[in-house]
């Protein structure tokens, strides 16, 4: 089968074997290929990543609120000290 | 919270710009693109293990960059790119330095009945966390972290070759703390 783009069902066939990375930078952009590609990868996974992922991902913004908290806290330490110790540290 | 079948509903685009605030929708946008994703990167890496680690980072990477996607490319095609040059980076790593995973660099030169494994392990992060921060920050960067010489740079504002030289010393002063084991 060709498609509007011009390359042929072999060409990818070799391309998700691994060959023709000539073809890299044409599959980026083509819809039609991908199409092809997507098809003939489907199930290729054994499971679902979604989950290892958005935990994953859940554990990244914890600890961006981690660090805010932090940063606020040391923020208020530093706001304190200066209002306390007044002129000592100049 | 929205339905399966909302999500399922919803085109990509419209998923990719829920997502930062949702990560239910982020969800199935893994789901609708995973095989795609690995498939694409186990034909550059050739080990489905290590496909499917840098497939997830690829989605990890995905969501990190999210703020950013304008959506003037399809979603497919922003994750496509994401995920291969993950994978390039990867082999081209790989290749330009194949010796250079160092517990099994170290342990080729130690007698066979002095290899517990256990103890040497423990010897080599003792060895690592001795070394000065400048080259342990970027050698543990490389070695643990996985990241590539540019974004080791990037990373720590050092310039790309500095870069490689105190990861090139900190190997060396590594081989010379474990000395003891050859």
């Amino acid at each position: 089968m060709s498609r509007l783009c011009a390359i042929r069902d072999e060409q990818l066939l070799a391309f998700a074997e691994g060959e023709s990375f000539d073809l890299d930078e044409h599959v980026a952009t083509c819809d039609e290929c991908q199409e092809f590609l997507a098809a003939l990868w489907d199930g290729g996974l054994d499971h679902d990543l979604s989950e290892p992922v958005v935990k994953a991902i859940r554990f990244e913004l914890f600890m961006l609120d981690v660090a805010r908290l932090l940063g606020d806290v040391i923020g208020d330490m530093g706001r304190a000290a200066k209002v306390y110790l007044g002129g000592a540290d100049e | 919270m929205r339905s399966d079948a909302a999500l399922e509903a919803m085109s990509d685009l419209e998923l990719a710009r829920a997502a930062p605030d949702d990560l239910d929708a982020f969800a199935e946008l893994i789901r609708r693109h995973q095989d795609f994703v690995y498939g694409a990167v186990l034909r550059v890496v050739k080990n489905p293990t290590q496909a499917e680690d840098i497939a997830q980072e690829a989605f990890l990477r995905a969501y990190r960059g999210l703020e950013g996607f304008r959506g003037d490319a399809q979603v497919r095609s922003w994750l496509y790119r994401i995920a291969t040059n993950l994978a390039m980076n990867a082999v081209t790593r790989k290749r330009e330095f194949p010796t250079e995973t160092l517990p099994e660099q170290v342990s080729a030169n130690v007698p066979a009945r002095a290899l517990e494994h256990s103890e040497l392990r423990a010897h080599l992060r003792a060895a690592i966390a001795e070394l000065p921060d400048d080259l342990r920050v970027p050698l543990v960067l490389r070695e643990y972290d996985e990241l590539s010489y540019q974004e080791i740079a990037d990373t720590t504002g050092l310039p790309l070759n500095t870069v490689r030289t105190r990861i090139l010393r900190a190997r060396r002063a590594l081989a010379d703390k474990m000395e003891a084991w050859r």
